[in-house]
């Protein structure tokens, strides 16, 4: 039995109250002699008995009916067990199968124990109920939707795997619960939460349903969480430097191991080790990268592991600061100085000397291929005229998180542009035009901009409705022009990257226009991404062969389609994309242990109002019953009950 | 005692004449009629001669016409013997009203008195509780009679409880032959016996009326709230409710009144409920009327 308000207790005190009345009445009776009190004593002698045991019951009453009405008041419930309930209910099991349960104790996962709970849950319902389970690994998933097959669900939890790499999505999963309770026509209604109730779990943030569903946790925890995990990886150098590059390893976490070893692997094999030096909160390691490296991605392994192995492995991505650029020059000339893409390419030549790198490989027009754009961060298209046979591959490219950049010119066909490309630019260019009296530019960001002339340009109409402007010309049209398609970004200018049209590539603001503009085009999405987050990648053509190559060393071929959400991503560790066999950089990307699932400290179960007693393991299952409802019937019965003690005294 | 006999109360009842409904026997000639058969003015009857009977009795005229003994009666005027007993116990000292018990049985005790002395009637006093406590002989005379008022006024004090059949049989003997006795008492003496002398009283000759003096109080309970009930001799105290249990105490003491007025009578005395609500006069004019 407990209380939900139970200082409300206090006022028992208040049964003193009648107590008090009876003796304090009893000294205050007035005094009254009576000569014929003989008779008042042959009359009282057959009563007396009788009132005292009326004055007794009174005060019985009187003082049961004060506690009664205490104990209404401080919300009493009391704990029933399970055989006096067998009736069916609705249950939603959340279970969580993030990281952290993964955590080993005494040769078992939480996972593991948690799954023994839950099935012994499920083996005390009563025949006809109505079991869900919901994940709440991230991303959270209904495993089980609302069965009454109990055996198989106990069978089913036997079989669960013991590990997981995922993050916590607790509010999500429990959203999802309730959603399914809310389906079923049980009135009993149950949501029972399995979690070890982590930093990470966040459980207290969760809008747990308040009526009509009653809510019970379990705690799942390890006794002594001791974990150590890599925190972060500083990449030193480039990849392609002469001095080679130098990994900086940062360790947190406590671990009673008095040494550990960080370990790296490329392509599968051990190629350095270093021993963590110890700091405070942790340690740290450096690992030497030798000049040459051939793979875009390394792995790190700290070692001996702990009690949550998973968060003791990590990808790093080498070079990733590189920015692949592909000019396609559309007005090519034997003097690399006139060419259209001449300017952009002295500019990416001195960008070293402000920290950014660039890989420049520049094309004719006529010589563009699906490898060399596949390899590319930007594609820069240069005053180039339109082939319709580059449509898939383009729309294949930027879909797929590639970068595009056209710029006007008067090889720039508008019709073709609008009519093939009309989908992926964020405008349409219309017809080209010379300018009577030089037009100038503006720019918010780059005010400098201001300072250059342009004297053609092919104008931007019907902007779609998520392009930004970036630049203008002095006469309010848009002069530049970004949007997203998909994972990718397209940019269109409306004069020449070159001097055929305007000044700019003369003024000192060029430099900054052009970097900001690759650099703000090249922002890829994530290199670093979630356990099984989606990551999206080029689907294989009947001309390339896109293969996915995960930490284990598994090979996974993606299959034909302008881009492939790839979800099997539940390795922690570096995954390598093959295209035609061969590593490329640009799609390489790494899958980290969600940090929050390291901590492996449990902060209990959120301070919710839980309504029933789960089962555990060689213990009787029960639910709190309130019983105010049986005390206000008291406390009527004990109400007539007074009174007719009353009645009976006066008669 | 001031309030014992009031002058106002004393001029209503003088021209009253108490008749005695039996002669008694004194020496002192009256307006009472004696039970002593002998030589006096009126005749009464004949009666045929019985031995022992005193021969200066038998009227030799009829024994001369009907050859047989008989005795010629003769009713005397004689004075009248009053004993008047007051009941002092405790419980008597107790009153719901400004007059407690006795002082109103003495005040129509005192009535008595003064009126049995008006007719030259001797008058005696006893005053009891479980025994005799005060004794007056049977005098005429206002100089008796003021000291029978302040005796009724200032009786002895009474230390014990009511115990009835122990004082009046102490009475009869105080009491003499043939006379009146008054006895004022509120009669709590529950014990079976307690009323049994009055009987004996009787078989003396004596004409007995007993003036049950009681409280209205005593008589209706008129009490609303509960409360601590005390004894006035010795009782144990109670605590109750009376609205609880007043109709069943009226019944009781209903019970009682009729009990004893019942046995009263049955001895041959005459009963009188007497409430102390009650004035005096009204009590004595029924005493009279009903003489």
């Amino acid at each position: 039995m407990g209380f939900g308000l139970p200082w409300a207790l206090a006022g028992l005190v208040a049964v003193s109250i009648p107590i008090l009345a009876h003796l304090l009445r009893r000294q205050k009776l007035p005094k009254q002699t009576l000569p014929t009190i003989a008779f008042l004593h042959r009359i009282h002698a057959t009563r007396a008995a009788r009132l005292r045991v009326v004055d007794m019951l009174l005060l019985i009453t009187r003082a049961l009916l004060i506690a009664a009405l205490v104990l209404v008041a401080a919300s009493p419930y009391r704990v029933v067990q399970s055989s006096l309930l067998d009736r069916q209910h609705a249950l939603a099991i959340v279970f969580d199968d993030s990281l952290s349960m993964s955590a080993v104790y005494e040769g078992k996962t939480l996972i593991e124990r948690a799954a023994a709970l839950a099935a012994e849950q499920i083996r005390k319902l009563p025949e006809g109920s109505e079991v869900s389970v919901v994940l709440s690994g991230k991303s959270p998933r209904v495993w089980v939707r609302r069965r009454s097959d109990l055996e198989m669900l106990e069978t089913v939890f036997g079989e669960f795997d013991g590990r997981s790499t995922r993050g916590d999505a607790m509010c999500d999963a429990v959203q999802a619960a309730v959603e399914l309770l809310l389906q079923s026509e049980l009135g009993d209604r149950r949501l029972l939460v399995v979690s070890d109730f982590t930093e990470g779990t966040r459980a207290e943030t969760c809008d747990w349903p308040s009526r009509g569903i009653r809510v019970a946790f379990e705690t799942v925890s390890a006794p002594n969480p001791d974990n150590r995990r890599i925190a972060s990886v500083e990449v030193v150098g480039e990849r392609n430097a002469a001095d080679g590059m130098r990994l900086d390893v940062q360790i947190r976490g406590t671990s009673t191991r008095s040494q550990q070893t960080l370990r790296m692997r490329q392509k599968g094999q051990e190629t350095q080790k270093a021993s963590v030096r110890p700091t405070g909160d942790g340690g740290e390691a450096s690992l030497e990268i030798s000049p040459g490296a051939t793979d875009a991605v390394v792995e790190l392994q700290l070692d001996p592991d702990d009690v949550l192995p998973a968060d003791n492995v990590r990808g790093v991505l080498l070079g990733s600061d590189t920015v692949h650029v592909l000019l396609v020059d559309g007005d090519p000339h034997p003097d690399p100085r006139k060419r259209e893409t001449a300017f952009v390419s002295h500019v990416l030549g001195v960008a070293p000397r402000i920290g950014r790198s660039f890989a420049v490989e520049t094309l004719d027009a006529q010589d563009l291929s699906e490898s060399a754009i596949i390899r590319s961060d930007v594609v820069v298209l240069a005053n180039a005229t339109l082939d319709e046979k580059w449509l898939p591959l383009i729309q294949r490219y930027v879909g797929g998180g590639g970068s595009l950049w056209i710029t006007a010119g008067d090889r720039v066909n508008p019709r073709a542009y609008g009519s093939v490309l009309s989908e992926l630019l964020p405008g349409r260019y219309t017809a080209t035009r010379m300018e009577a009296r030089p037009l100038s530019l503006d720019s918010k960001t780059l005010p400098e901009l201001g300072q250059a002339k342009v004297r053609g340009r092919t104008p931007i109409a019907e902007a779609s409705l998520d392009a930004v402007v970036t630049a203008r010309f002095s006469d309010g049209a848009a002069a530049m022009l970004e949007h997203r398609y998909r994972s990718g970004r397209v940019a269109m200018l409306a004069t020449t990257i070159d001097d055929a049209w305007t000044d700019l590539p003369y003024q000192p603001v060029f430099v900054p226009f052009v970097l900001d503009t690759l650099l703000r085009l090249a922002g890829r999405t994530e290199h670093s991404v979630e356990p099984y987050a989606a990551v999206s990648l080029p689907g294989s053509t009947q001309s390339q062969r896109i293969q996915v190559v995960t930490p284990s060393g598994r090979t996974i071929d993606l299959s034909e389609a302008d881009r492939v959400a790839f979800r099997e991503t539940g390795e922690i560790g570096a995954y390598r994309v093959l295209v035609n066999g061969v590593v490329g950089a640009r799609f390489a990307f790494v899958v980290d242990a969600p940090s929050a699932e390291s901590d492996l400290v449990s902060k209990g179960a959120p301070d919710v109002q839980s309504d029933f007693e789960p089962v555990t393991p060689g213990a009787s299952s029960g639910v709190e019953q309130p019983l105010a409802p049986l005390l206000l019937l008291l406390v009527i019965v004990l109400l007539f009950f007074e009174l007719w003690l009353r009645q009976i005294r006066r008669r | 005692m001031t309030h014992v006999l009031e002058p106002e109360l004393a001029v209503r009842l003088a021209g009253l004449t108490l008749r005695a409904k039996r002669t008694v026997d004194g020496l002192l000639a009256g307006m009472h009629r004696s039970p002593h058969r002998g030589a006096s003015a009126i005749f009464k009857e004949h009666r045929a001669y019985r031995p022992g009977d005193d021969p200066r009795l038998i009227d030799w005229r009829a024994y001369a016409r009907s050859d047989r003994y008989t005795i010629k009666h003769f009713e005397h005027e004689t004075q009248l013997r009053g004993t008047l007993a007051l009941d002092i116990s405790p419980s008597m000292h107790w009153g719901s009203g400004e007059v407690s018990k006795i002082d109103h049985a003495a005040t129509l005790l005192a009535a008595i008195a003064y009126l049995l002395t008006r007719q030259g009637d001797a008058v005696s006093l006893v005053t009891f509780d479980e025994e005799i406590r005060d004794q007056l002989p049977a005098r005429s005379g206002p100089a008796h009679l003021e000291y029978l008022m302040r005796t009724l006024a200032e009786p002895s004090r009474s230390t014990g409880q009511t115990r009835l059949h122990v004082s009046l049989d102490k009475l009869i003997e105080h009491a003499g032959r043939m006379g009146l006795v008054v006895i004022a008492s509120d009669l709590l003496d529950l014990e079976n016996e307690a009323l049994d002398p009055v009987a004996r009283i009787q078989a003396r000759g004596h004409q007995t009326i007993v003036l049950h003096v009681m409280d209205p109080a005593e008589l209706e309970l008129p009490y609303e709230q509960p409360m601590h009930f005390e004894g006035l001799e010795g009782e144990s105290p109670v605590e109750v409710d009376p609205k609880g249990l007043r109709r069943r105490y009226i019944e009781a003491i209903d019970a009682f009144v009729e009990s004893c007025q019942r046995r009263v009578v049955a001895a041959g005395a005459r009963y009188l409920l007497v409430r102390t609500d009650t004035p005096p006069e009204h009590t004595l004019l029924q005493l009279l009327r009903e003489g």
